[in-house]
């Protein structure tokens, strides 16, 4: 926190206003590994991730591993065991 | 000029928001503004209302779609009472803090146990501390006239912030009066369009409108500040809009914020707040005929608070009282809310007046001609005498 700032800096309704600024991947202990061989591109993960951090490309299911808070619902949910939860580094 | 229509308190606010054209509007239903809610769905039903009624499970969830709603850019609109106020509370602190100009009626009614059907303020008042703005209301006129103004003040952009209109349980919300109902043309002049210029919610913009996350963190002082900054301004605001009404209506509220009668050379006034100002005001106009310079202050904005002119009435007059339909367990002096906010108000006056508390009214007991007179007669002996016999008396209580 800057001496200087005031707080009329603060935008209106002090919205997170952009990507980048509020990464919580930090949080995980476990974090999905998708094998892209088992995996049939079905959506499901994408649909059930409460952190919208699935996206789905055309060589399958990308994790943001910057907003992954590790949960595991993807891995639960992935109908085909696609989706495996590593700890550490995925 | 408007069409008189025979309406009740629920039935003025559903019209209310009918005219003030919301887009989304999702209510769960307690007594005592159970009709309001069926006011609403009929008229969104028929088509005459345009909006999206979402029907939801319980308050948390109606508070929580409106909100969401209004983040992407929608005029929206709730209404509550009692438990349901108490239940929608978490989402109720995030509002101000987003600064969506949500408008939410709260039919008041008290809150369990012990508890009632009937009007207390407590609901509402309970929320005095969280960045809403709450204006009361006298009778279905005001109930539909303030809805729309409502609507002009919260998204006011020296404002944007939510707002709850309130409007007394059964006495005002069930007590059927010819009521105006402003013309629809006049009604989309006085309130354009919600022009929603700090919207958050938006697919190709992905954004999270979450003010305690990273890049505000440690920043609590200054985000409150700007909303109690905003929530001051307002007053002005609350003033202009209720002049701008009375020059298009034909009808004013008293300066907005608070409404005097017959305070002019008043040597004590009281103060009250919702529907039993009309008592008041009739035990006002007795009691003058006697020759009794009596006045009497309706406190129609609560938050922000009048405290400019609470200090002008404060040093005029030799004595006040506070009719509070509330109570503040174990507050200072065992007042009410509003006789210990009036207190603060009037603390720095050099000459500050005797302030008499009274709570009346709890639970929808009548507060009748004999309470007002009472009470009136204890203001005048303190305004003769210089004196306060007893800080704070509950009015009607029973004794044995």
């Amino acid at each position: 926190m800057s001496e200087k700032m005031s707080y009329k800096d603060i935008p209106i309704g002090l919205a997170v206003t952009a990507r980048g600024q509020n990464y919580t991947g930090s949080w995980s202990i476990f974090r999905p590994g998708v094998d892209h061989d088992k995996c049939t591109k079905c959506g499901l993960c994408v649909i059930y991730c409460p952190e919208a951090a699935i996206e789905m490309t055309d060589s399958g299911p990308s994790v943001d591993y910057n907003y992954c808070k590790g949960c595991g619902i993807c891995g639960n949910e992935c109908p085909t065991g696609a989706i495996a939860m590593e700890r550490g580094e995925a | 000029m408007g069409e008189f229509k025979i309406m009740d308190g629920n039935d003025a606010a559903a019209h209310g928001v009918m005219l003030s054209r919301p887009d989304v509007v999702a209510i769960f239903p307690i007594t005592p503004n159970t009709t309001l809610i069926n006011g609403v769905a009929e008229l969104t039903a028929s088509g005459k209302m345009k909006a999206k009624n979402v029907t939801v499970e319980n308050e948390h969830a109606a508070l929580s779609v409106v909100a969401g709603a209004a983040a992407a850019g929608a005029r929206t609109f709730t209404a509550s009472a009692s438990q349901g106020v108490v239940h929608m509370e978490e989402v109720l602190w995030m509002i101000p803090g987003s600064r969506l100009p949500l408008v939410m009626a709260i039919c008041n009614r008290s809150i369990s146990n012990p508890g009632s059907l009937m009007c207390t303020h407590s609901d509402s008042l309970l929320q005095r501390d969280n960045g809403w703005l709450q204006l009361y209301c006298e009778d279905a006129q005001e109930v539909i006239d303030t809805t729309i103004q409502s609507y002009r003040i919260a998204e006011d952009k020296r404002v944007l912030l939510p707002i709850h209109f309130c409007l007394d349980g059964y006495v005002t919300s069930a007590c059927a009066i010819p009521v105006n109902v402003p013309d629809q043309d006049k009604v989309d002049e006085f309130l354009p369009p919600y022009p929603h210029e700090h919207f958050y919610l938006d697919p190709t913009n992905t954004i999270r409108p979450e003010p305690g996350l990273p890049n505000y963190r440690g920043l609590e002082t200054e985000q409150r500040y700007i909303i109690d900054e905003a929530l001051i301004g307002a007053k002005e605001v609350i003033k202009e809009v209720n002049d701008e009404w009375g020059e298009m209506f034909g009808r004013k509220y008293g300066n907005g914020l608070i409404e005097e009668y017959r305070t002019e050379d008043a040597k004590g006034v009281l103060v009250t707040m919702g529907s039993m100002t009309g008592t008041a005001r009739v035990v006002v106009d007795q009691m003058r005929d006697e020759g009794k310079p009596i006045g009497l202050v309706k406190l129609r904005t609560f938050r922000p608070f009048p405290t400019e002119e609470f200090k002008r009435i404060g040093a005029k007059v030799d004595a006040m009282g506070f009719v509070d339909r509330n109570f503040s367990h174990g507050a200072a002096s065992g007042g009410g809310i509003g006789v210990v906010e009036t207190s603060r108000a009037l603390y720095h006056l050099d000459e500050r007046p005797p302030l008499l508390g009274f709570i009346a009214g709890i639970g929808g007991r009548d507060v009748t001609y004999e309470n007002f007179r009472y009470m009136a007669e204890k203001v005048l002996k303190a305004a003769e005498t210089g004196k306060v016999e007893k800080e704070v008396e509950w009015i009607q209580l029973m004794e044995g």
